[in-house]
């Protein structure tokens, strides 16, 4: 047991009334599963799931110089986000080395709203205060305790939502938008069309005292709740990255296959000269996907090997409940990268046979 | 209520006995702590194993553990059901969820291991419904 106060979300009863089993993520006291890890990311597959993501930093970024602010923090151009708008996006140091994953969602002019990693939330908000100072009139304010995040996935997913929502949005809202919505004409929300799954759905953002509300009527909705075991598969066969596993600060945008993001004719950013270098030189190793051939659980820092050799390291892995195998992610020396490639997995001493295969393992039907 | 005619170690694992052999497996109570079991690593036919020392791996989808064997032998078969298809553990962990057969090389060691009251009461005392 830790001895450290661990943080709760607004949800956290209604999990313990569901009877979730909880574990320690990133300081967050978290619904790890209700009925089962496999069960939960199938049901995401197939029908919908509700997952509490309260644990995400949320940062509510607004004024006049709120958009300069992110410009200069942010290696994408975020003037192609208009109000109603999202982007991935990423944070970079100055040395080029990635501070964090995000998503910015632009709610109206001046109005933004910034989604990071839970082992995150203190860095980005140190790094947002540090450079803050420049820009008086940009106001920066950490919602992740005044709100919930609730992120609902799957294939039924609209027709959930749609049943509490009476907009015509429901219907037509496109991949990477948001709104500002008012749930059964009483709940407050920001609704998005966001996810971390592989599949369609939605992250909506609601006061934190409304959220117990919010919950309870998605699952009554038939929304199955989901913990973060599922969100994990889930992600890994969709070859979703996750920062800790796929990315730190010893990782540049190219390294990770990020490169795109970066917007070299918006004008200066930071780690903008450090980038510049970075993309000069030819990453010596590449993030790929792979599957077993032999069966084991890749997990991890297990090494990834040829002939012999250490040529990279699992940053992923496990058991694709809707593939019925084992995948997993990890860098590996670029001149190995290819798929088909073969190499092999030292699982606890144990060197079993895989194969490089193209990303994403997991694609929905559309 | 864990079966009466099987015999139980501290660390989850149960033995059958029948005649000079023991079917070996994990209790529902460790399938439930694992959670979705993944993947099982048995020993080949033949390997001898000693009572209470590892003889495998259980994978679920978060962790690895690993298995210790309730008695000493040869290993003469494994379940070939369960490497196929892991969750068949969570499914039946005391029917067709068995893991290993063993020829037993000293059956008297089975009286070192828990009856399934004792195993009752060790679980009452991890606060679990046994």
């Amino acid at each position: 047991m830790t001895s450290k106060t661990l943080h709760r979300t607004p949800l956290y009863g209604a999990h313990l009334r569901l009877k979730a089993q909880m574990v320690e993520f990133a300081g967050w006291d978290m619904p790890l599963q209700y009925t089962g890890i496999i069960e939960e990311h199938r049901t995401v597959r197939s029908r919908a799931g509700a997952f509490d993501v309260s644990h995400l930093g949320r940062f509510e970024i607004t004024g006049s110089e709120a958009q300069g602010l992110l410009q200069l923090l942010l290696v994408s151009d975020i003037s192609l986000i208009d109000t109603g708008q999202a982007q991935y996006s990423l944070l970079c140091r100055e040395d080029g080395g990635i501070l964090d994953d995000v998503i910015l969602y632009c709610l109206a002019p001046g109005r933004y709203l910034l989604v990071c990693n839970a082992v995150n939330t203190h860095a980005v908000s140190r790094w947002l205060a540090r450079w803050s100072e420049g820009f008086p009139k940009a106001k920066i304010a950490d919602i992740s305790l005044d709100t919930a995040m609730i992120a609902l996935q799957g294939p039924r997913a609209h027709t959930v939502l749609a049943s509490i929502w009476d907009s015509p949005l429901a219907d037509t809202m496109g991949r990477y938008t948001c709104t500002v919505a008012e749930l059964l004409g009483k709940h407050s929300a920001v609704v998005a069309k966001t996810g971390y799954s592989g599949e369609d759905g939605y992250e909506l953002v609601v006061p934190q005292g409304e959220s117990v509300a919010v919950w309870e009527l998605l699952l009554g909705r038939g929304a199955k709740p989901c913990g973060l075991g599922a969100r994990d598969t889930l992600r890994l066969e969709a070859s979703l990255l996750l920062y800790g596993h796929e990315m730190d600060a010893t990782n540049n945008p190219f390294q990770v296959g990020l490169g795109p993001l970066v917007a070299w004719e918006k004008g200066d950013f930071v780690g903008r000269e450090a980038l510049l270098a970075l993309q000069k030189e030819r990453p010596r190793e590449l993030l790929v996907g792979f599957e077993m051939v032999e069966r084991g659980v890749p997990r991890q820092h297990y090494p990834l090997v040829r002939d012999g050799e250490r040529i990279g390291v699992v940053t992923s892995g496990g058991y694709a409940p809707s593939l019925d195998r084992y995948v997993g992610m990890g860098y590996i020396a670029s001149k190995y990268a290819a798929p088909g490639q073969g190499l092999q997995v030292d699982i606890r001493g144990k060197l079993l046979m895989a194969r490089v295969v193209p990303r994403p393992f997991y694609r929905r039907h559309r | 209520m864990n079966p009466s005619q099987y015999r139980y170690t501290k660390e989850h694992e149960w033995a059958r006995r029948e005649d000079g052999r023991a079917v070996v497996g994990i209790t529902h109570y460790a399938q439930e702590q694992l959670g979705d079991i993944v993947f099982v690593d048995l020993p080949a036919i033949g390997v001898r194993v000693t009572q209470f020392l590892k003889f495998g791996e259980i994978e679920s989808v978060k962790a690895v553990s690993d298995l210790f064997s309730p008695v000493s032998g040869e290993v003469i078969e494994t379940n070939q059901a369960v490497i196929d298809s892991p969750e068949l553990v969570n499914d039946e962990p005391y029917l067709r969820g068995w893991l290993i057969k063993v020829a037993l090389s000293n059956p008297a060691e089975l009286a070192r291991l828990m009856t399934s009251e004792e195993y009752d009461a060790l679980l009452a005392q991890h606060g679990s419904e046994p």
